[in-house]
């Protein structure tokens, strides 16, 4: 099932040079492995274990997940606004083969 | 804080007329840490969205048998025609011939016009659709329905609201109403607002529904919960609403 996302950058219209922050919100249980159901049965572990921001094909932010990290986990990024704009680019990965890329397109004012 | 210069007699009055929202006498999230404020306040941040925009897209789609009829084909554009309507909730529907909540509302016409199977009452897509449609009501004055059932079923949802229930005999009100702003084990004791709802709530890890917290409450004080279909539920909404009036919208609100 594809996850929920929101996708965001603070400013909305940044200039040249300004830094962007890159906001990725995922909806996702991040179910640590360790808990049980209400009949004892033990929940599958299932987490997002990486999440990486590319802009332009570069990569500007990677981080490791581990159990503790909360459900619908946040992930940021500061960028340098250039001329042209920004393609932004976040990829999850996570147990069970789950992957997901939400792409934006930023436009820089010159 | 203003709450505490009334006496209890006075804060109940103020609560029950519906005073107390437009007087400010709530004081909602700002008593609370500022990184909650802060998670609640930027939209981008706020976990609770995540339901917010699942809602606006559901909102488009038709997920019962009745492949073409979605929610916007009957009511139109969800952020101007749904504006305000989540304020006036639990109110007196016609067709049920009683006091409905939103999301019995929002189930009633999933089954009816949508034709699809009844969801479980924590449904995520329940739950998305009530949160687009608190959120389409963001910062409105909660408003609640004058109709003499509604009234009556906020009378019986004041008498459980000052009954005393449970192992630990306590009633909501000796909590909400009288200690409410102090602590109990270190957590803010909240006025029992409900101009939040759904709220995500950090200790649920999701979005969840006035119902389940109220259902928290009262296992809380060890009473047995009433029954899923006991009208005591819409009376206690009934009644908070009814409390709260004045108070402004703020789904999805973060809780800890």
């Amino acid at each position: 099932m594809t996850p929920n996302v929101l996708l965001t950058w603070l400013p909305k219209s940044p200039r040249v040079g300004d830094v962007v922050e890159v906001r990725a919100l995922i909806g996702h249980a991040m179910e640590s492995g360790f808990r049980s159901d209400d009949q004892g049965k033990n929940l599958p572990r299932n987490l997002i274990t990486g999440v990486s921001c590319h802009v332009g094909g570069a990569l500007v932010g990677r981080s490791t997940w581990y159990p503790s990290v909360s459900a619908n986990p946040l992930f940021t990024a500061h960028v340098k606004a250039v001329a042209g704009g920004l393609d932004v680019a976040v990829q999850w990965t996570g147990d069970h083969g789950f992957s997901h890329v939400a792409r934006a397109r930023i436009d820089v004012v010159v | 804080m203003w709450w505490f210069r009334l006496t209890r007699k006075g804060r109940a009055k103020a609560a029950l007329t519906g005073a107390a929202g437009l007087l400010g006498l709530f004081f909602g999230l700002s008593a609370a840490a500022q990184s909650l404020q802060a998670l609640q306040a930027d939209e981008a941040l706020n976990p609770g969205m995540l339901w917010v925009s699942a809602g606006q897209a559901l909102w488009q789609q038709a997920p019962g048998a009745n492949a073409a009829r979605s929610c916007q084909q009957c009511h139109g554009d969800l952020g101007l025609a749904m504006r305000g309507v989540a304020t006036r909730y639990p109110r007196f529907s016609p067709a049920a011939a009683k006091v409905v909540t939103l999301a019995e509302q929002v189930q009633a016409c999933h089954v009816q016009r949508q034709q699809g199977q009844p969801w479980l009452r924590e449904d995520e897509r329940l739950l998305q659709l009530e949160a687009a449609l608190a959120h389409a009501s963001k910062g409105m004055a909660l408003a609640p329905d004058g109709h003499p059932q509604t009234l009556a079923a906020v009378e019986k949802g004041r008498a459980w609201f000052v009954q005393r229930l449970g192992q630990l005999d306590m009633s909501c009100a000796q909590c909400h109403d009288d200690r409410a702003g102090h602590r109990l084990g270190g957590s803010l004791i909240p006025q029992g607002d409900p101009a939040g709802y759904p709220v995500y709530r950090l200790a649920w890890q999701t979005v969840g529904s006035l119902r389940r917290r109220l259902r928290g409450c009262l296992v809380g004080v060890r009473a047995e919960p009433f029954a899923h279909d006991d009208p005591a539920w819409v009376a206690l909404e009934a009644y908070l609403m009814r409390r709260s009036a004045g108070q402004r919208m703020d789904a999805p609100a973060i809780r800890p």
